[in-house]
């Protein structure tokens, strides 16, 4: 099943991927000084999170320790796919082609792109 | 309720405020900088105002526009035109369909002009406008349900704590009575929302050096009170749904909200917080948009174009001429006052025209009498010309109307014509006065026709008409039109593409004078189709 996560949920899973488990306070305590999120806010986000399946919780212990059930490959596929269908129709050679012309795309870039290609040919 | 009640209300609210609409875009465009976009904004107030209420003043200049022959005093004289100008502009559109050779076209065509005169057309496009009122206002509750549902669901928690002090110190600061504020995940942005018990929706990823410029944004909305403004839009929106220009200044009015709230939102500030607020707007904009014009919110965001000038504006130094946004309110309230006088002055405005007693059309007195012709068949010959008709094939056989005496007529004499298995007949006395000319086809005679006012509304027409008339009458009983005091149209009807009126010769002496009738098919081919001078009672 696809997970999708909301703007705010990702900032999250960033901080579980970072280090996982963590306990609430702790992902509080990482997220407050840039977000300026309270306890509960973090509190709400979790349980939303822990409904849809992007993260589970772990009671065992004396504090409550979630860890991502979602890889970050896993989300930013969904992701990628969200803003390709989003931006350019879903087309991926759009993309591409808006970075070529755009010329944020190195010579490395490129020849890793094209080594990608062929890798996927074979 | 009488659905030329709705027309009055409709045609008039829409042509003036139509007009207002169209003198807003350039203004609001020149004028922003100079009058400020409150002025811009009570410019568009006013034209809510006038397409909201059901208000009108007397004028006496619209007396004059009351079209002739508007058998319905409860139509008002701008409606009124609207109904025979498209009436008649039906009735042309059949004319080219006939010039084309396309009769089923402009039978249609007569059908549509005269169900628009009478036959329940435009009660029929009433409930067509009350349906489509329904359809959009269903349509705007529909997105506000689902819009307050998803911010229900994906509602975090009430701002507090730090947050919720500054916040309330900026409600003292602006003067306004704080109302809740939520954190939300996922919302497209910023907004203030509800109009009973509003509240302002925050995306909990609001950075936190954004968030205070953010909640003054959305404080100024509600200072504003530009949650009450959103209703205006619906209503406006969803009863003059049919008018594009009404959802344009829907969409323009909003887009001025916002730049009044800027206007709120930045007066305080100095230049670096000003830039700072700009900046909040470009991040803003770089979200997705906020719903359409039928949610009841207010947004921040603004895209392309629009942001730009709105950067501009936030960033440049206020030029606001006071007298001038004195000038520009005082004139756009007098043009209101103006929009709404659009009824009749004084008591006779009620007074119905009516159809069966038309102003008397005189006769020209003057004529030349002349000798009848002494071969009575090239007269019938040249009458049925004069009529309209084709006399040649027509075979004529005579037979004496012992039975039908006329006072003063002596012994008559009946000639049916018939052709192609249509009769027709003329009445001749004794000296050779034609008293009767009858097609006994016409189509008129089965009285299946529909009433119509085509011809009969247009005094110039009307003249034509009777004029060519009493022509045809000096031509065949010469004299005979100087008995006439005047005429007067007994009725127009149509069926099946053609257009009669019947037309009465008053005499002077309506004690003992005979009237004198014609029927005559005005539409397609001019004929006579009916003349009797002679009673038979």
């Amino acid at each position: 099943m696809v997970v999708q996560v909301t703007e705010a949920e990702w900032k999250i899973m960033e901080c579980l991927w970072d280090h996982a488990p963590q306990t609430m306070g702790e992902i509080t305590a990482t997220l407050e000084p840039a977000t300026g999120w309270t306890r509960q806010t973090v509190i709400t986000l979790l349980k939303r999170m822990t409904e849809k399946g992007a993260v589970s919780m772990d009671d065992s212990g004396r504090a409550k320790k979630y860890v991502p059930l979602i890889t970050r490959e896993e989300a930013s596929t969904v992701e990628t796919h969200k803003f390709l269908d989003h931006v350019f129709k879903g087309k991926a050679s759009l993309l591409v082609n808006h970075l070529v012309d755009s010329g944020d795309l190195s010579a490395d870039d490129l020849q890793q792109i094209l080594d990608i290609i062929r890798g996927e040919k074979k | 309720m009488r659905s030329a009640l709705i027309y009055n209300f409709l045609i008039e609210a829409n042509i003036m405020a139509s007009i207002a609409i169209l003198l807003m875009i350039p203004l609001r465009k020149l004028l922003r900088k100079q009058v400020g976009n409150t002025a811009i904004c009570f410019g568009w107030l006013l034209v809510a105002i006038r397409l909201l209420c059901p208000l009108t003043l007397p004028n006496p200049l619209i007396n004059g526009i009351r079209p002739a022959y508007l058998d319905d005093a409860v139509i008002r004289p701008i409606a009124g035109q609207i109904k025979v100008r498209v009436v008649d502009a039906i009735g042309d559109l059949g004319r080219v369909f006939w010039q084309a050779g396309n009769r089923q076209g402009y039978s249609d065509m007569q059908k549509i002009a005269v169900g628009v005169d009478y036959n329940g057309y435009p009660a029929i496009l009433a409930w067509i406008w009350l349906a489509g009122c329904a359809l959009v206002l269903t349509w705007f509750v529909w997105k506000n349900v689902q819009f307050r549902t998803a911010l229900r669901r994906n509602q975090i928690e009430e701002i507090s704590g730090k947050l919720k002090e500054m916040y309330l110190q900026l409600c003292i600061e602006r003067k306004v009575k704080p109302v809740p504020v939520y954190f939300t995940d996922p919302v497209p942005g910023a907004c203030l929302v509800g109009v009973i018990k509003p509240y302002i929706v925050l995306p909990v990823i609001t950075a936190p050096q954004d968030v205070k410029n953010v909640l003054i944004h959305e404080i100024c909305h509600l200072k504003n009170r530009d949650y009450l403004w959103n209703i205006l839009r619906l209503l406006c929106c969803a009863i003059h749904w049919f008018n594009p220009l009404v959802w344009i200044a829907a969409t323009m009015s909003r887009t001025d909200s916002e730049l009044r709230c800027d206007d709120r939102v930045t007066a305080p500030m100095n230049e670096e917080e000003r830039k700072d607020y700009a900046n909040v707007l470009v991040l803003a904009s770089a979200r997705k948009s906020m719903p359409g014009l039928g949610v009841m919110a207010t947004g921040m965001t603004m895209t392309g174009k629009r942001l730009k000038s709105r950067v501009l504006t936030v960033l440049s130094e206020k030029q606001t001429k006071r007298w001038l946004t004195i000038t520009f309110a005082v004139l756009a309230f007098l043009c209101l006052i103006a929009a709404f006088c659009t009824s009749e002055w004084g008591q006779n405005i009620r007074q119905s025209i009516s159809y069966m007693n038309p102003n008397p059309i005189h006769l020209v007195p003057e004529h030349q009498e002349r000798q009848m012709p002494e071969n009575l068949q090239d007269w019938e010959k040249e009458l049925w010309t004069l009529a309209g008709y084709d006399y040649e094939g027509m075979a004529p056989y005579r037979s004496t109307a012992a039975d039908q005496q006329w006072e003063d007529a002596g012994s008559l004499t009946r000639v049916f014509y018939e052709h192609d298995g249509i009769m027709r007949y003329c009445t001749f006395a004794e000296d050779g006065t034609l008293l009767e000319l009858q097609d006994m086809d016409a189509l008129w005679l089965s009285g299946d026709y529909l009433s119509s006012l085509k011809y009969s509304r247009d005094e110039t027409v009307r003249q034509e008409i009777s004029d060519r008339l009493i022509a045809f009458l000096d031509s065949v009983n010469p004299g005979m039109s100087q008995t006439i005091d005047h005429m007067e149209i007994d009725w127009e009807g149509t069926q099946d593409g053609q257009i009669w009126m019947s037309l009465n010769g008053i005499p002077k002496d309506q004690e003992t004078g005979e009237w004198i009738t014609f029927t005559v098919c005005l539409e397609p081919e001019w004929q006579i189709q009916y003349f009797a001078c002679i009673s038979n009672g």
